[in-house]
């Protein structure tokens, strides 16, 4: 599995990164929203989450999930916030803005790696439905020669 | 001084972080990087310069990292300022609350130098 992570602070990357190169998983790391962009739509296929904090300089989470919503190749791709707002607008306007889940800090590798877990679940399952409804609407309009 | 006599000095909350983030190599590690992180002397500098976004985004690093570590007293004057500096100019005299982060942040950074240097005197 490989993961983006999108924080400003060098030391919450760190540990992030920590966290998931111990499960195994490849991370590439990005200090503000604008560079998380620009990796994501040079490799918009390669990351199967994106960890994403809010107050960041630059570009800030919110705008990273709005930006991500108008690009066909990004929109289905899950991510996670984790920042340090606690607050409930903060959490409502991230997932409003399509973000799968919220996380506040302070990290807890457990919690970290189990929501990463069932997020990559999640949207592996919901990708395989897609595809057999796919193959249905496909068999039915040959079918009926529509 | 052990990692968790640290902890005690800062006012900090060892069981917690450990709990959490795990192996005690990896705690001084991130406790070095946040030494040398400027989130603390580029909000004072904010805060002398009335500039208040700077200082908001300052004090909200600032309470990450001490939330991430689990250094309750800095997290907790940290996160209220923060909270006075959400929205631009804050409606109250700051003053007090930069005294009590000022006082909080010398007892980090105490605690952490000398956990660093007998570390490394051991290591020589």
């Amino acid at each position: 599995m490989k993961i983006l992570v999108v924080d400003d602070m060098e030391i919450n990357r760190d540990i992030l990164e920590d966290m998931l190169t111990d499960e195994g998983y490849e991370v590439v790391l990005t200090a503000n929203g604008r560079e998380a962009l620009t990796v994501l739509l040079e490799n918009p296929r390669e990351f199967d989450v994106v960890l994403l904090d809010l107050v960041m300089p630059e570009l800030d989470g919110f705008s990273v999930l709005t930006q991500m919503q108008k690009k066909s190749l990004l929109k289905d791709l899950p991510v996670i916030v984790i920042s340090g707002e606690r607050d409930r607008e903060s959490e409502q306007r991230s997932l409003d803005l399509g973000a799968t889940d919220f996380i506040s800090k302070p990290f807890d590798r457990h919690i970290v790696i189990r929501r990463i877990r069932n997020t990559a679940e999640l949207f592996r399952i919901n990708a395989l439905w897609s595809g057999r409804s796919d193959a249905r609407r496909k068999r039915c309009r040959s079918s009926t020669g529509s | 001084m052990t990692l968790q006599e640290c902890y005690v000095l800062m006012g900090a909350d060892y069981s917690e972080v450990s709990g959490r983030l795990g192996k005690e190599s990896r705690i001084v590690k991130y406790l070095e990087k946040f030494r040398k992180d400027n989130s603390y002397s580029n909000l004072c500098t904010a805060l002398e310069e009335q500039n208040w976004q700077d200082a908001f985004a300052c004090a909200h690093n600032l309470k990450g990292m001490c939330l991430n570590l689990a250094l309750t007293n800095l997290g907790s004057s940290s996160g209220a300022l923060c909270e006075e500096l959400r929205g631009g100019a804050p409606k109250e005299d700051l003053s007090s609350m930069e005294a009590v982060l000022k006082a909080d942040y010398a007892q980090v950074e105490r605690a952490v130098d000398v956990l660093l240097e007998e570390m490394e005197a051991f290591a020589l």
